[in-house]
């Protein structure tokens, strides 16, 4: 080859056309929404179906006055998109808005207001709450500021992990009460860079996917009160309700005052990956920031409120959300809108997989009705860059629409899956007719998931949501005063058991029994097909005093105690030693459901149920105990047995064990009953039984086993 | 920003005063750039660096990588607590051969091996 290639040095669009407002400015790009940097300037692109005039209004950082205000000319606008490229803005320095006009007579359900400047719903930054709990000046009249976002992140050749989803275990965490307490020893607490430095923590627990509560930018101060009984200041706190759905949460990022939160926020994924850790959103589209009819206007509600929420004839919002509105998703704006959202995170951030709240939302037309095959979840089912993400629905939403096992999932879409989070629950705690359900919980729940693999079913038995676990065994009722609603507000049916004393006890019996309990509980987790998922510190035993409804406490209450760590190490190592074995033993981790046959040819059927005696299972109501033998091979091939024995029986039981093949002996995992090290014994390095006939599985304990070959 | 450019034996000094943001990157970059050409160690002075921008932080990155292209070094000496926990929480400390001062960040540079880039790895 000779010569070079032309290179183009210098382009047409870099050049201004118009002067408005001092700035030179021209003909924008449509396409696509939001701010981008484009060559000497900035490109604005913003979209209202009915908006008469659009104006972009430029801020310099944290100003209360204007900059300046450009009015997009009219020539400028195709369809109902407003576009303009903007020459010579000090890109890091300026904040914008939209303030939108609409027609003189307007729907009823129209809310534009000119008098009012709108964030950019594709805004990639957002400032106005830069530092967490900085109190804001209410007096502002433009909150939420959208910002420019640089895309360059230098990724070093950092890509999704693509782990397999049968090879998950999930670690659900707030990314500032994860490390915000002074015990966690970071040098920047409650940020995504102190997270980073907890990673270690995590690769040591072994869990390879960290599910973050939302870090779209939300506004803590949201609804924020004082609590009247004892002045504490209550924060939106878990963060769900949105602002902006394309801007990190800059008050999670040690650098957000410096607006350099997607930076920080990219280097976080970036570690997690470099660890082996997938990252998954957890991502609130049901309902936005803005409310009801007395909520503020912050974007979609004075751009376009007909087309973003679901509204009634009268224009009133409808509240399946539980939380004041319900965004319109299968409108086909708002679909492309989700769609774009989800995959900006995926290719600008490498995100790995989406957890939906109150997914059921999702599948709900414009009238409210469930459809059958809603146009959103089936875009992101089917999406070409959001092929290889995890897609999660918690299948059901607040108005009263339940959709677990039958959530339109296109063969795409896992759940978290409630049934077996209440199976397990009662199980553990006692309750009699619980065995044949948790035998069905303990297979990938193929009640629910017939056609598909047992990684539908993402297992869990606490969320945030709801109880830690070691609230589930020292708490019958929810302690929720400190919420100041007397105690009304979270879940009253919570399946939890105490263990004999309603909170903290010096009883060591009763202490005995709760730890025990809570090493059944992530037994039970860790050897359940599905992908299972753990709340973070519930491997440390961390309490939240009863309250099951933290949603507003960013304090000692809802925060990570690390001192636990080095406290409660029987229980942490406990769970470590469970999460290893789980993937050591390919057979726990199988996505396909057993089918009770002989699949391997050697005379042992891929599951088969037992009781005190061996081959009988006892499914009679009053049944407590479960024996349950899983037959598969090892990843070198060679035939892989493991018995796992459940007693919620408070009286133990001799159980008999089924013979193993010629040569094979049962091992002993883990005994629950057992103090450590017997609890639970490095994988691989379980002790030959001495009774290879029977095994003493003792009150509310647990036992797993595995045969292996003497040698 | 003014940028002073001197020798202290193998290495390049470049002592930076001012603040590191959209306004100064070009600056920064055309004076910076051509003293990685020489292939010799570049000590960057920050200590008279009194805030660094998400522009200012790519310029810097960008200096890396342009060093790492002539598998050179860069220090940065004196940077600020601000700055500092900037570079540290967003992951753009660990390029940088880093030094409280202008002698430990001599010999740092001394004792450091090619700058190891894994970019496109």
């Amino acid at each position: 080859m000779t010569g070079s290639p032309h290179v183009l040095r210098d382009r047409i669009d870099s050049y201004p056309t118009h002067q408005i407002s001092g700035y030179g400015v021209r003909p924008g790009r449509h396409l696509p929404f939001g701010a981008t940097l484009v060559p000497g300037g900035v490109n604005f692109s913003v979209y209202s179906s009915a908006a008469t005039a659009v104006s972009l209004v430029l801020f310099r950082n944290g100003e209360p006055a204007p900059l300046a205000e450009i009015r997009i000319p009219e020539e400028f606008r195709i369809g109902g998109v407003w576009a303009i490229t903007v020459f010579g803005l000090d890109y890091e320095s300026v904040e914008y808005g939209f303030r939108v006009w609409g027609p003189e007579s307007a729907h009823v359900a129209d809310h534009f207001d000119p008098s009012r400047v709108l964030a950019d719903p594709h805004a990639r930054a957002i400032s106005g709450r830069d530092e967490w709990g900085v109190p804001p000046d209410w007096q502002k009249p433009f909150q939420y500021r959208s910002k420019l976002a640089f895309d360059d992140f230098d990724w070093e050749g950092d890509r999704p992990l693509r782990i397999p989803m049968e090879d998950l275990v999930v670690y659900e965490l707030h990314v500032r009460g994860f490390t915000r307490d002074d015990s966690s020893g970071v040098e920047m607490p409650g940020t995504y860079a102190g997270l980073v430095q907890k990673i270690p923590y995590l690769k040591s627990l072994g869990v390879n996917c960290v599910e973050l509560m939302p870090i779209f930018e939300f506004d803590e101060f949201e609804n924020s009160r004082l609590d009247p009984d004892t002045g504490e200041l209550l924060l939106n706190y878990w963060g769900y309700s949105t602002v902006g759905f394309f801007a990190p949460k800059a008050g999670y990022a040690a650098t957000g005052r410096f607006g350099m939160q997607c930076d920080e926020f990219k280097n976080l994924v970036k570690e997690l990956h470099t660890a082996g850790i997938q990252v998954v959103l957890d991502v609130v589209f049901n309902h936005t920031a803005e409310g009801n009819e007395d909520g503020p206007t912050i974007h979609f509600r004075g751009l376009d409120n007909r087309t973003y929420y679901i509204l009634t004839p009268e224009g009133y919002y409808y509240n399946f959300s539980g939380t004041g509105n319900t965004l319109n998703c299968n409108h086909p704006v708002v679909r492309d809108y989700v769609l774009s959202c989800l995959r900006y995170w995926a290719s600008e951030y490498h995100i790995d997989g989406f957890r939906f709240d109150l997914a059921a939302i999702l599948d709900r037309g414009e009238d409210g009705a469930p459809l059958a095959d809603p146009p959103l979840l089936q875009a992101l089912s089917y999406d070409p860059v959001l092929r290889d993400c995890l897609l999660i629905a918690e299948a059901w939403d607040a108005g009263g629409l339940y959709q677990l096992g039958s959530f339109p999932d296109y063969g795409r879409w896992s759940e978290w899956n409630g049934k077996y989070r209440d199976t397990v629950r009662r199980y553990l705690k006692g309750d009699v007719g619980t065995v044949s359900d948790l035998a069905t919980r303990l297979v990938g729940s193929p009640d629910l998931y017939a056609h598909r693999e047992t990684v539908a079913s993402v297992n869990f038995i606490t969320c945030h949501d709801g109880f830690t676990l070691a609230d589930l065994v020292t708490y019958d009722d929810k302690h929720n005063e400190a919420n100041g609603e007397g105690n009304r507000d979270g879940n009253d049916d919570n399946a939890s058991w105490n263990c004999g004393v309603e909170g903290p006890t010096d009883d060591p019996d009763v202490q005995r029994l709760r730890v025990r309990q809570m090493k059944n509980a992530m037994l039970l987790l860790l050897t359940s097909q599905g992908i299972p998922m753990l709340l973070a510190g519930d491997e440390v035993g961390r309490t939240q005093g009863g309250n099951n409804n933290a949603y507003c406490h960013d304090s000692p209450l809802s925060w990570f105690d690390w001192s636990l760590v080095d406290r409660d190490v029987e229980l942490l190592d406990f769970v470590r030693n469970c999460i290893e074995f789980r993937g050591a033993h390919q057979v726990i981790r199988a996505r396909a459901h057993p089918t009770g046959k002989d699949e391997l040819g050697i005379g042992y059927p891929d599951i088969s149920w037992h009781g005190v005696r061996a081959w009988t299972p006892d499914w009679s109501h009053d049944s407590h105990l479960l024996g349950l033998l899983r037959v598969g091979v090892t990843e070198a091939g060679v035939a892989d047995f493991v018995y796992q024995v459940f007693n919620s029986h408070w009286e133990g039981h001799d159980v008999e064990l089924p013979e193993l093949p010629p040569g094979v002996r049962w091992h002993l995992f883990a005994d629950t009953l057992a103090p450590p090290p017997g609890d639970a014994c490095a994988p691989g390095r379980e002790a030959i039984l001495m009774n290879q006939q029977a095994i003493r599985v003792g009150p509310r304990s647990a036992v797993v086993l595995v045969g292996r070959g003497t040698g | 920003m003014e940028v002073n450019k001197k020798r202290m034996g193998p290495v390049t000094v470049a002592r930076l005063t001012g603040v590191m943001d959209s306004a100064s990157t070009s600056q920064i970059h055309e004076q910076i750039v051509p003293m990685l050409l020489n292939r010799r160690p570049l000590l960057m002075d920050m200590t008279g660096v009194s805030h660094v921008s998400d522009a200012g932080l790519r310029t810097l990155l960008t200096v890396y990588r342009q060093a790492q292209a002539v598998d050179g070094n860069v220090a940065l000496v004196g940077l600020s607590d601000e700055v500092r926990t900037v570079l540290a929480a967003t992951g753009f400390l660990r390029f940088f051969v880093v030094a409280n001062d202008v002698p430990t960040g001599l010999t740092a540079l001394r004792s450091a091996r090619p700058a190891e880039g894994s970019v496109g790895a």
